[in-house]
């Protein structure tokens, strides 16, 4: 490893080290610092999360048709078969949403990893097998509130409720890729889908008669869940270097049957210990059918501009989980997104800035949630910048968002999000030296 | 450096600070309370009505106080408190003049506590105890005997706290006989053929004193002034109590001597049904106490020891007694400054009977026995108004 590559290792562990560090701390002064998200996440089996790359939400689309033999994605299982390396990614997201209704504000911020991804080329090219480990959905809502109690005997004790949710549904996908042609490739993704969501409220007494309480609910299950994909590529349409490519996907709708408790803090026989109160409750989580479809078109191989649209049909999943609440309903989720890419690094400029990839979109999201007979919709800008390695594949994403959620309008909640996001893809060529170097 | 990599290290740098801005900008507030199902807090009220009274006779030796007089209370009866102490064998008889001393009992009585009427004066005498007792195995109801014919000593109790009784010649002789036994078996003799004093009430005596133990002793001055002081090797006392009048039903005595104890049998099978699921904060336990009959039962200047607590045992399977008088109480009801009812917080004991095993459901009411001060109080029973009868405040969150 040359001397500039290990500098930029170095950073980089760094720059984990820091996060690392950062909620190593945080996780010991308050368990919920820097680990809430959307208001909106209360509801439900909580948000829909975009489990993108940097690369794919700088751009405002799902990627179903973004086509990169360099690095992976989990947007489309097609995509595996062209891979030409190994490689390991992982995806880094830190958001802060400034909440407002007719009331109050309140800011909450998220710091999460949202993916880990390893794809292998059995035959390069050709044939990939991908491993992964993501989130579909996620509960991260806070919500604080003061009042008093009044006891029988008049006596008036203050308390603090500290509402909160963590977790969500998660999948452990394998899956393969057959780059059948220069045109056409297919993919085929089993996962199991788990849900692993609870939703804690915490209660704090001005008064010693009262102790701490908390009562988390939480809410298990597992089922297989299915996914397809396909890309079509045509090559020389409108110019000789010219590419066009043409993604979809398809997910199976699930149902999991979920087990919910309740569990709680007792000081038992002088020890303090969880125990879990009333029986378990037999429900059930949906996740939706989804399509995603996109085009994304390639004049040269420094430009290209993608448009790509989704859709989760959400009013067929309504779950049935025995804490929901009852102030929503789900409605269908469009999400159209539309966002180009320029490749200054491929010019070998030795100019700083034409050392990176350049990446700017667009996205509107219609929302899967209904409250007071309005669509929680949601407007994102987004702009990215990658950093690619000269002296391998592996790469850097960065994207940085702003979105526009929801409304104050009929007592609903605005939300003004600002997210960041890193991708690294880790290829072999990063841990083995080239030959010729 | 090279510029790529200045480049590369200022985005590091920037990415570090937004991390460290964002960590501190965060401040969830209460956005969107029309949506979430806030806790609510309910509290429940489980009136008592398995309520039995139970009586045990608790230890009354080598406490930290024991009682002596006469008084008579119009509700918890007539009762007459003997005293008894016994010294110290002393040892060193060759460091003192063994056949020429004189022997005093001082009395040290508590500077606060009486019960009865606080303005009479109280005569005693003491008589040679003629039966063999044991503080540590004295009961509170177990007379023991005394030689009436003759008078070892005598004092009044006015508004002094402590009082110097010289001891009689003859006692002082019988005393003298054992420090100045060089036997081996002097102990034994000592133990068991000697058998202190009793301070026995006069019959116009109208009140009850405490006798700080720790403070009270025996002096012995010889001929050269040489004094030692004697400790006790046991004291303790027993009380005869006749005419209680607690006749009200809607009442129940509790007294420190253990002679009654009020005994709650929890609804078991309506406390699981209801609150075994619940999100427990807290339970309570209130006893109401009848204030209105303690305080009109007291002529001017007449007091009782105050009663600042009850006690609140779960029964025990064996050594009732060494377990509710000796081990102490498992919760404290402290009693509530302006309002005359007593509250215990026993959640841990709700915890332990829903999830920890806990197999008894009875619970005992006393006074704090430990001390040896005589105290009673009233406690209103099942019988009572509803607002006056023993109950359970149960608290919990509500979260859906």
């Amino acid at each position: 490893m040359n001397k500039n590559n290990l500098y930029r290792t170095l950073c980089l562990a760094f720059l984990f080290f820091v996060i690392s560090i950062s909620q190593a701390f945080a996780q010991s002064e308050s368990r919920s610092i820097n680990s809430s998200g959307s208001f909106y996440s209360l509801f439900g089996v909580g948000f829909p999360v975009d489990n993108n790359t940097a690369r794919e939400l700088s751009l405002g689309i799902s990627g179903v048709s973004l086509d990169n033999t360099q690095s992976n994605t989990l947007s489309n299982p097609a995509l595996w078969g062209k891979n030409i390396y190994t490689t390991t990614s992982s995806g880094l997201s830190l958001s802060q949403y400034q909440a407002t209704d007719n009331i109050s504000e309140s800011v909450n911020s998220d710091l999460s990893v949202g993916y880990f991804q390893l794809t292998l080329p059995i035959f390069k090219q050709k044939l990939g097998i991908s491993a992964s480990l993501y989130s579909v959905t996620s509960s991260d809502y806070r919500y604080f509130n003061s009042g008093t109690l009044v006891t029988t005997e008049n006596d008036s004790i203050g308390y603090v409720s500290d509402i909160s949710g963590s977790g969500g549904i998660n999948k452990l996908e394998v899956g393969i890729g057959w780059n059948i042609n220069k045109n056409i490739a297919i993919g085929y993704a089993p996962s199991l889908a788990f849900i692993s969501q609870e939703n804690t409220t915490e209660l704090f007494f001005s008064q010693n008669d009262f102790s701490y309480n908390f009562l988390d609910y939480k809410v298990t299950g597992s089922t297989i869940s299915h996914r397809f994909g396909a890309l079509f590529t045509f090559r020389e349409l409108l110019r000789d270097n010219d590419k066009l490519g043409f993604g979809a996907s398809y997910i199976l709708p699930v149902n999991i049957s979920t087990e919910e408790t309740s569990e709680t803090s007792r000081v038992i026989n002088n020890n303090q210990q969880n125990v879990t109160l009333g029986e378990i409750y037999n429900g059930n989580a949906k996740l939706p059918a989804e399509f995603n479809a996109g085009l994304t078109y390639y004049p040269s191989n420094l430009v290209n501009f993608s448009v790509e649209g989704q859709f989760q049909q959400w009013s067929n999943a309504r779950s049935d989980l025995k804490l929901d609440n009852e102030n929503y309903e789900l409605s269908d989720r469009i999400k159209l997104g539309l966002g180009g890419e320029y490749h200054p690094y491929k010019t070998n400029s030795t100019n700083f800035l034409s050392n990176f990839r350049y990446s700017g979109g667009v996205s509107y999201d219609s929302g899967h949630l209904k409250t007071l007979n309005q669509d929680i919709n949601t407007l994102w800008f987004s702009a990215g910048l990658g950093i690619i390695s000269r002296f391998s594949n592996s790469s850097i994403g960065l994207s940085a968002r702003y979105g526009l959620r929801g409304s104050t309008s009929d007592d609903l909640i605005r939300e003004k999000i600002w997210s960041f996001n890193l991708s690294v893809n880790l290829t072999e060529l990063m841990f083995f030296r080239p030959k010729l170097n | 450096m090279t510029n790529i990599n200045k480049g590369l290290f200022s985005l590091y740098i920037s990415l570090f600070t937004l991390i460290l801005f964002f960590n501190g900008c965060e401040d969830p507030g209460n956005v969107g309370s029309g949506f979430v199902d806030e806790p609510t807090i309910k509290i429940d009220t489980l009136y008592l009505d398995d309520i039995t009274a139970e009586s045990f006779e608790a230890f009354s030796g080598n406490l930290s106080a024991f009682n002596i007089g006469l008084y008579s209370d119009q509700v918890f009866g007539d009762i007459k408190a003997t005293g008894l102490v016994k010294p110290n064998l002393y040892t060193n008889a060759s460091d003192i003049d063994g056949n020429n001393f004189t022997l005093n009992l001082e009395v040290q009585l508590d500077s606060t506590i009486v019960y009865g009427d606080t303005t009479s004066q109280a005569s005693f005498t003491l008589y040679e105890i003629n039966t063999l007792w044991r503080g540590n195995s004295q009961f509170v109801n177990s007379p023991v005997t005394y030689d009436e014919s003759r008078s070892i000593g005598s004092f009044v109790v006015g508004n002094e706290k402590r009082f110097s009784v010289e001891l009689s010649d003859y006692w002082r002789d019988k005393y003298a006989g054992y420090i100045n036994n060089d036997d081996s078996n002097v102990d034994s003799l000592y133990r068991y053929e000697f058998f202190g004093l009793a301070i026995v009430p006069d019959n116009s005596a109208n009140k009850i004193s405490i006798v700080d133990a720790a403070n009270s002793n025996f002096i012995l001055v010889d001929a050269e002034d040489d004094t030692v002081s004697l400790g006790m090797s046991s004291q303790a006392y027993f009380i005869e109590r006749t005419n209680s009048n607690t006749g009200d039903p809607s009442v129940s005595p509790v007294h420190s001597t253990l002679e009654q104890m009020m005994k709650i049998n929890l609804p078991m099978e309506e406390l699981e049904r209801d609150y075994k699921a619940a999100n427990l904060l807290s339970v309570d336990l209130v006893l109401y106490e009848a204030d209105q009959i303690l305080s009109n039962s007291l002529p001017a200047n007449h007091i009782r020891p105050s009663v600042n607590e009850l006690t609140v045992n779960l029964r025990a399977e064996s050594e009732e007694v060494f377990d509710y008088q000796i081990n102490g109480p498992d919760f404290f009801a402290p009693k509530n400054s302006e309002n005359p009812y007593f509250q215990a917080n026993i959640t841990p004991y709700i915890n332990n009977l829903f999830f920890g095993g806990e197999s008894t459901s009875e619970i005992l009411i006393g006074l704090q026995s430990g001390s040896g001060v005589l105290r009673s109080t009233l406690i209103h029973n099942q019988s009572a108004s509803q607002e006056l009868r023993p109950k359970l405040i149960i608290t919990s969150a509500v979260n859906e």
